[in-house]
């Protein structure tokens, strides 16, 4: 009887294992949907700013002082968009916001300090790690002489080559250096790794 | 050990593997729904559950 209950009890253990590992997967498979979803939401969001910047683009043209920043609203939230970012390598073609608040960086691309676009000095552009590992933290598939492609709202598209890459710590802004001489146009592409302890890099210059 | 005893544990040895295969039976039919429900959030779900969403 003693042999029964203990199996019994075994028999309990084993079923309340099961059972928690069904819910964990049901969570799992859930939010792999939301995460999916989300990033199809940000792709729309964006794809929506690009067509705005892409409109202002071509009226720009026509202008003879053309606009340097075009105000784009999506979902009652207001951005500020002030170019294009495109890497062909890992398919990243977002636009380039001004702002740099959470929701900002949860839509796109977000330009984190220094001059103007496509002019000489270092622009740092950051962008967020999504959950599934996709977005931003693409650029770390990144080379040497890989093509990043900035487009200013002058319709200006400027190639910068990758030419440095790297980890450094949240608390190293070293990578946002201005260089030394006025001529060298860089961009720096910044990212998060290990929640936010850790930032990728990428220096890329124009030839 | 007599005969009645022998019959006693048969019933429960019946009646575990009664309850066992019923549970298992929900299991898997817990895990079927997962795959079905799963398959169908994840390619019609979208535009219905796109106002929901937070970017």
């Amino acid at each position: 009887m003693k042999k029964l209950i203990d199996r019994i009890n075994k028999v309990k253990v084993f079923n309340v294992i099961i059972v928690l590992l069904v819910i964990l997967l049901y969570i799992f498979v859930f939010m792999y949907i939301y995460s999916d979803f989300r990033e199809r939401k940000r792709e729309e969001l964006s794809s929506e700013i690009i067509k705005q910047v892409d409109e202002q683009i071509e009226e720009n043209k026509k202008e003879e002082e053309p606009v340097t920043e075009v105000q784009a609203t999506y979902n009652g939230i207001n951005y500020t968009v002030i170019g294009k970012i495109r890497i062909k390598k890992i398919n990243i073609y977002q636009p380039i916001l001004k702002e740099n608040t959470k929701n900002a960086y949860n839509t796109s691309a977000v330009k984190i300090s220094g001059p103007d676009l496509n002019t000489p000095g270092n622009v740092a552009i950051g962008g967020h790690n999504f959950m599934k590992g996709n977005f931003f933290i693409k650029i770390n598939r990144l080379v040497e002489n890989d093509i990043v492609t900035i487009t200013d709202l002058a319709g200006r598209s400027v190639d910068y080559y990758v030419y440095e890459y790297g980890v450094t710590s949240s608390d190293d802004p070293s990578y946002l250096a201005q260089p030394d001489n006025d001529t060298d146009r860089i961009v720096t592409l910044v990212t998060c790794t290990k929640g936010g302890k850790e930032r990728y890099y990428v220096k890329a210059i124009s030839k | 050990m007599n005969d009645s005893q022998m019959i006693d544990v048969s019933e429960d040895k019946n009646v575990t593997k009664k309850t066992k295969d019923k549970f298992m039976m929900v299991i898997y039919v817990s895990l079927v729904i997962l795959v079905v429900l799963g398959l169908v959030v994840y390619f019609f779900g979208y535009d219905v559950l796109k106002p929901f969403i937070k970017v």
